[in-house]
């Protein structure tokens, strides 16, 4: 089976440091066509940095490294000079961020922007057609009113959807989608997801969802991973993993989710996270974790259950619960 | 019933006709908030929800007087709220809000301590021993470690930020609480923290609140009565547990849908 | 870490391309020795001057630079030297003063304006347009005549005249400050005005305020000399960077050592204050971020 993006190894740290901090470390993605993968992970796991990585698009101080293998559509990137790296972005690999306000230029209209996005392929004569036709596809019903508006003009939620099919108009084989809704309301939310789903199902392109909502990952999902600290905790397919979660940090997650919980309850809630630095060698959860062993102080090796490919679990952790589904995690 | 005796005290915050419009092009009156009427007993919990621009956070700023408001009157604990300074006293008094951005609700040029001595200092009445005694305290109900007390709001992440906020908020003994979406810009589990901290509060001194949210998980978790607005006027109104399993209305009914993430 | 593996999107400096890498720490250190430079040649100035800059000598006016007259003699045989850094110390007093001047007044009135609210706001600023409508030099001028030609008087006349660019500048950044959250906060915790003047206001704009004042020293120093060049500021005998290149303006075909001194002194002064006004804002504005596409 192919996948449409392949990473293996990579790694994102800080240039200057000594020791260099770790970003992200070691971190293995493996997207389908038309699949929708989530990363799912609180503020600091190094998630947007992942995507930021992947589009060579990390701030300044942070370099990215692949330690064994980048495989985008069938190109495996060690092999391309760097003016041909450069053109992957936009025509193979795409993105959209979190801020649909901030993603388009507030000064000019939202045709002038696509014709901007589409010169290099059209002339001017099929540039406007082809913005037609990108705007229906991500569902917009009065695509002519909307190139001709401004973008203060649209609510957020059109912003976005227009924002998705500018990052659509190349046709690229991956569309990393970084916390793409957390900026709108509830309405529109689900909106998009709806649109992100329908995207991947109907191209074929392998959507990358980025998110610290777990109810996302849950509606349009179909595998999932769990991360902290710029490592990958748990993955696997997404209802195992929500419903029978083995890493500790899965489980506390879950544990949060106002899903089900009697009003007024006392949440059971996680130690506070501190401040102090990662022990490199060892587990990075391990000052938050009830289960802490000595042997975590040795960085877990991952456990790989089930069958290869996408439908196996994986879990880096040396006290996982096992693997027969107990107590499952009601989200209704 | 629990709601009636909390209402047969004087309310903890009244509402009565509330009108919120401000100026549109050409001259026109645009209409944010019509004919607004809520009230909230003491130690009890209302959520307004709703979606972007139906005037929820118009409406929480209207009632401590951050907007104007054309028509209608506000009651904080049986006294009515006018513009002016004898009304900006009343709400120093004993109400107290909280943004929803904790990083833009910190002066960026105050240490946490000097943030939660403000509102004391305002108060007056207290020495500076009080004041900084205080403010400790408020520090440690929340669970700031006081090495924190030092930083700037910058060193701090977001679940740290808000407990200031919340600190912030005890350190001046309200009897009325505004949450203005207070953990939409935090992670999951800082999420269940700060809950945790707000009910244990909301419940040991009896407050009154007013809790604007578009999570509908926020709201079953610590709300006894639900407001829904939609573009400035009240949709339905009741009970939690009514609102969220058994809605009247099918806008609610979708709002409801939409939280919980279910795509059908 | 793997270390030995290449960068995934190697950079500009790691394909081997040189790249050029003024950074903006280098602009304020520039600035800052450029400034502190002159500013300490006019402190010293007694010391480093052989001769006291009023002395006149016949004998030797109009004489090229040598070695006993470094930058040469002016008409009356006055060591120009010794009268330009004199001048400097005279040219930084009054830059500073009439800097000071126009951002004390002009930033407290900029800052009480929006949190005074509306009424004062339109009151307070339509002034300062007034203000702003009276061409600078003209009034100078006329103000300078009418109390009298003298520095003080130059000082005070230029001061007010700058307070405008001060106050609307203050004012924009007051307003954002206004926007923000914890404004309002302190307003419902109770602040007053003076309090949220005090609390709020300055200390988030004070960081601007200084990379005003210092780029304004450039432009300061330079219409104190301007209105010395015309003859309203410093009057003779009184060593002024301006005043001198006036009077150098008769000998430049042939004694040009005359206005080089005080020349090439005005010129560092003002760029450098530029320098250094400059490197200070990008100091305090939040860093741009920019990504590693090289």
């Amino acid at each position: 089976m192919t996948f449409v993006l392949e990473v293996s190894g990579l790694s994102v740290a800080t240039d200057n440091a000594d020791p260099p901090n770790c970003v992200v470390k070691d971190l293995d993605l493996e997207v389908s066509p038309g699949e929708v993968v989530g990363i799912v992970g609180e503020s600091g796991s190094g998630k947007s940095i992942t995507a930021l990585a992947l589009l060579d698009l990390l701030p300044r101080g942070l370099t990215a490294h692949v330690a064994r293998r980048l495989v985008i559509h069938g190109i495996d990137v060690a092999t391309l000079s760097h003016g041909e790296r450069r053109r992957l972005r936009g025509a193979v690999i795409s993105v959209v961020f979190q801020e649909p306000a901030a993603a388009l230029n507030p000064v000019r209209s939202i045709r002038a922007q696509f014709s901007e996005l589409l010169t290099s392929e059209f002339g001017a004569a099929a540039r406007y057609s082809a913005s037609i036709s990108l705007l229906e596809a991500v569902g917009l019903s009065d695509p002519r009113r909307v190139l001709a508006s401004y973008p203060f003009e649209l609510s957020g939620g059109m912003k976005q959807r227009v924002l998705i099919a500018m990052a659509l108009a190349k046709r690229p084989a991956v569309l990393l989608a970084d916390e793409p809704t957390t900026a709108l309301d509830v309405l529109a939310r689900a909106e998009i997801l709806r649109l992100l789903s329908d995207v991947a199902r109907t191209r074929g392109v392998g959507v990358v969802l980025i998110t610290h909502d777990i109810g996302s990952i849950r509606a349009i999902c179909s595998r999932v991973y769990v991360m902290y600290k710029g490592r990958i905790l748990e993955a696997g397919p997404t209802q195992a993993v929500l419903r029978g979660p083995r890493h500790p940090y899965t489980r506390a997650l879950l544990n949060c989710i106002l899903g089900d919980r009697p009003p007024k309850s006392r949440l059971p809630a996680v130690p506070m996270a501190d401040d102090s630095p990662t022990d490199e060698h060892g587990c990075v959860y391990v000052s938050r974790c009830a289960k802490a062993t000595r042997a975590c102080a040795v960085s877990p090796t991952i456990d790989v259950q089930g069958p290869t490919g996408s439908a196996s679990r994986k879990v880096a952790c040396w006290h996982p619960e096992p693997s027969a589904v107990h107590a499952p995690v009601d989200l209704r | 019933m629990e709601t009636d005796s909390a209402l047969r005290e004087v309310p903890g915050l009244r509402v009565d006709h509330l009108e919120v419009s401000y100026r549109g092009k050409g001259g026109t009156r645009i209409s944010v908030l019509h004919d607004m009427s809520l009230a909230i007993g003491a130690g009890e919990t209302l959520a307004v929800v709703g979606p972007s621009g139906c005037g929820k956070t118009t409406l929480a700023r209207a009632v401590v007087g951050l907007i104007p408001s054309d028509a209608g009157t506000v009651e904080i604990l049986g006294k009515r709220l006018d513009r002016g300074s004898k009304g900006r006293q009343l709400i120093a008094s004993c109400c107290h809000f909280v943004f929803q951005d904790p990083y833009g609700s910190l002066n960026p040029r105050q240490s946490v301590r000097a943030v939660l001595e403000e509102p004391i200092r305002l108060k007056g009445g207290s020495s500076a021993t009080q004041c900084r005694i205080r403010a400790e305290e408020a520090a440690r109900r929340v669970g700031l470690s006081p090495s924190l007390l030092t930083r700037y709001p910058h060193a701090l992440s977001g679940g740290q930020r808000q407990r200031v906020a919340l600190a912030r908020a005890l350190a001046t003994e309200p009897k009325l609480l505004i949450l203005d979406e207070p953990t939409s810009a935090l992670d999951l589990t800082v999420q269940a923290q700060i809950l945790n901290l707000l009910l244990e509060v909301i419940e040991i001194q009896r407050l009154s609140t007013l809790l604007i949210t578009h999570d509908m998980g926020v709201v079953r978790h610590l709300a006894d009565r639900v407001l829904v607005l939609r573009e400035g006027c009240i949709e339905e109104e009741g009970p939690s547990a009514e609102i969220l399993e058994n809605p009247r209305s099918r806008f609610t009914q979708q709002l409801n849908l939409a939280s919980l993430h279910r795509l059908d | 870490m793997a270390a030995h593996t290449q960068p995934l999107w190697p950079s500009r400096r790691q394909r081997g391309r040189r790249s050029y890498w003024l950074t903006a720490n280098s602009e304020v250190t520039i600035g800052t020795l450029v400034v502190a430079g002159i500013a300490l040649l006019a402190v010293l100035a007694p010391l480093l001057s052989s001769f006291h800059p009023d002395t006149i000598d016949l004998t030797s006016r109009l004489s090229p630079p040598g070695a006993r007259h470094w930058a040469g003699t002016d008409e009356l045989g006055r060591d120009i030297w010794s009268r330009t850094l004199f001048g400097t110390r005279l040219s930084l007093l009054m830059g500073a003063g009439i800097s000071s001047i126009g951002c004390a007044v002009g930033s407290l009135l900029g800052a009480a304006a929006p949190v005074l609210g509306r009424w004062w706001d339109e009151i307070l600023m339509r002034a300062i347009d007034v203000l702003m409508a009276l061409p600078t030099m003209v009034v100078a001028m006329a103000l300078t005549v009418a109390l009298g030609p003298n520095l003080l008087n130059a000082m005070f006349a230029l001061g007010v005249l700058s307070i405008p660019h001060f106050a609307r500048i203050v004012r924009a950044q007051t307003l954002a400050v206004v926007q923000q959250e914890h404004y309002s906060a302190s307003i419902l915790m109770g602040g007053g005005k003076w309090h949220l003047l005090i609390n709020n206001v300055l200390p988030n704009i004070i960081g601007s305020v200084s990379v005003l004042f210092s780029m304004h020293l450039g432009t300061s120093v330079l219409a104190a000399s301007a209105v010395s060049f015309i003859g309203l500021g410093a009057q003779p005998p009184t060593a002024e960077l301006g005043a001198m290149i006036n009077a150098g303006r008769a000998y430049l075909l042939d004694q040009w050592w005359y206005v080089v001194a005080p020349g090439v002194v005005l010129t560092s002064l003002v760029c450098g204050c530029n320098l250094l006004g400059d490197g200070l804002r990008e100091f305090f504005d939040p860093r741009a971020q920019t990504f590693g596409v090289a």
